[in-house]
């Protein structure tokens, strides 16, 4: 092996993770006669650590864990209330008192709107286009959504109302059913490909949801965001246009 | 290996956080990347048969949500070196001193995509080149002729050398 080659070998050194891989044993071993190559390897280790100190020192933001956590929680809780609530309508109407008085003297703790907004935010970059039903006509898409558990009776802004949809889905977030209708402005070059999410959440899923008085305008990550509430819905429109392709639309 | 959903979380959030934060640059999108690679865990996870892939899953998941989150906006520079070519850069002793975790990953931003995830894998000392290879979904010997490359431009950036990028493109 020449001192090139060991030094192509050393370079992916790890000396705590890969101090037992046989495939480092004989470019380490080469150290020990090549003092030129030992010289290279101190510099290189002493850079790699330093690097590797960088990575070690990341700050990971407080209560991160927590949130993981809580997030889970809530799914769990969800089903498990679920569970609860067909016992409940299939048992006396004793239980049914009980079970109600339980629930709400123990109310679940609701996420606020501004985690879902960024929660929402992040579906738009990470997961479209992975929509339930893909169609451009609203009306299948209403009908699909009323079908399939998620919200029925929305209303849409009048500019919405004219604009070709692409798609919708519904998920769960934290618990909670999430309809998210996907549009299309016809300002981009392709016609199927969505540049307006539509998100729609119980009002009372969340806590301080949007006001009822107007949309509030948000950029949130690489997009821009309008929120208002409006009967017993709050809605998130998100658009990776600017504030003013968006304030069209709302 | 338990598969406790508590202790997969407090096992590997950390790691799992700081491979994201490599890869977006922006706590915000690195926490949300964690937790749905979470979610998803919680959803899914039980479909996984094999218990001792647990680290090399999430790994993987976490890096399939970034790649779809990116797969939009960003087209992935493709291409190949087999080998090293020419040392890597000098680092003087200063720079070294002076390295913190932003420096690092001020850095790593710089680094071409296509080699920054191998390389934060490699740094974050958790896995295997084998599980890289299973989590990047690529050929051993792709994983280690990326990081090598991807240690080289790290290199060249912490030197002071300028962006690494369009002198290692036209080599």
């Amino acid at each position: 092996m020449t001192s090139q080659e060991a030094k192509e070998v050393l370079v992916l050194y790890r000396s705590d993770a890969d101090r037992n891989d046989p495939d480092f044993a004989p470019a380490l071993e080469q150290l020990l006669s090549d003092p030129e190559l030992k010289g290279w390897f101190d510099q290189h280790c002493a850079i790699q650590k330093a690097v590797l100190s960088g990575f070690d020192q990341v700050p990971v933001p407080e209560g991160l864990k927590e949130q993981i956590l809580s997030e889970r929680k809530a799914h769990v809780n969800l089903g498990a209330r679920r569970k609860a609530r067909v016992l409940v309508l299939a048992a006396i109407p004793i239980l049914l008192l009980i079970g109600f008085m339980v629930f709400y003297s123990n109310p679940p703790r609701r996420p606020d709107f501004s985690a879902f907004r960024l929660r929402m935010a992040g579906k738009v970059l990470r997961d479209y286009p992975k929509m339930d039903l893909e169609t451009a006509d609203l009306g299948q898409i209403r009908q699909y959504l009323a079908e399939h558990g998620g919200q029925k009776d929305y209303s849409l802004p009048p500019a919405l109302e004219k604009t070709r949809g692409t798609g919708c889905a519904i998920f769960d977030w934290r618990g909670k059913k999430i309809s998210m209708l996907c549009f299309n402005s016809g300002k981009n070059n392709n016609p199927k490909e969505a540049d307006l999410f539509l998100f729609i959440v119980d009002r009372s899923a969340v806590r301080e949801p949007a006001a009822t008085n107007g949309a509030e305008i948000a950029a949130v990550k690489r997009l821009s965001t309008a929120s208002w509430t409006s009967g017993d819905k709050t809605y998130l429109l998100a658009a990776s246009g600017d504030e003013r392709f968006l304030r069209e639309y709302h | 290996m338990s598969l406790d959903f508590e202790d997969l979380v407090g096992r590997y959030y950390s790691s799992l956080y700081k491979f994201a934060y490599s890869l977006t640059q922006a706590e915000a999108d690195a926490c949300d990347l964690t937790q749905q690679t979470f979610y998803v865990w919680a959803t899914k996870g039980h479909q996984l048969r094999d218990t001792s892939k647990v680290k090399t899953w999430l790994f993987t998941t976490l890096h399939r949500e970034f790649l779809e989150s990116r797969r939009r906006h960003t087209r992935f520079p493709h291409y190949e070196l087999s080998r090293m070519d020419g040392e890597l850069p000098t680092v003087s002793a200063a720079s070294v001193n002076q390295l913190d975790s932003k420096g690092v990953m001020d850095a790593l931003a710089r680094v071409d995509e296509v080699y920054k995830a191998p390389v934060a894998l490699f740094y974050l000392r958790d896995c295997s080149y084998k599980e890289i290879a299973d989590i990047l979904d690529i050929p051993m010997g792709t994983v280690k002729s990326r990081i090598a490359r991807g240690i080289a431009q790290l290199h060249t950036i912490l030197s002071g050398t300028g962006s690494a990028r369009h002198k290692e493109r036209h080599d």
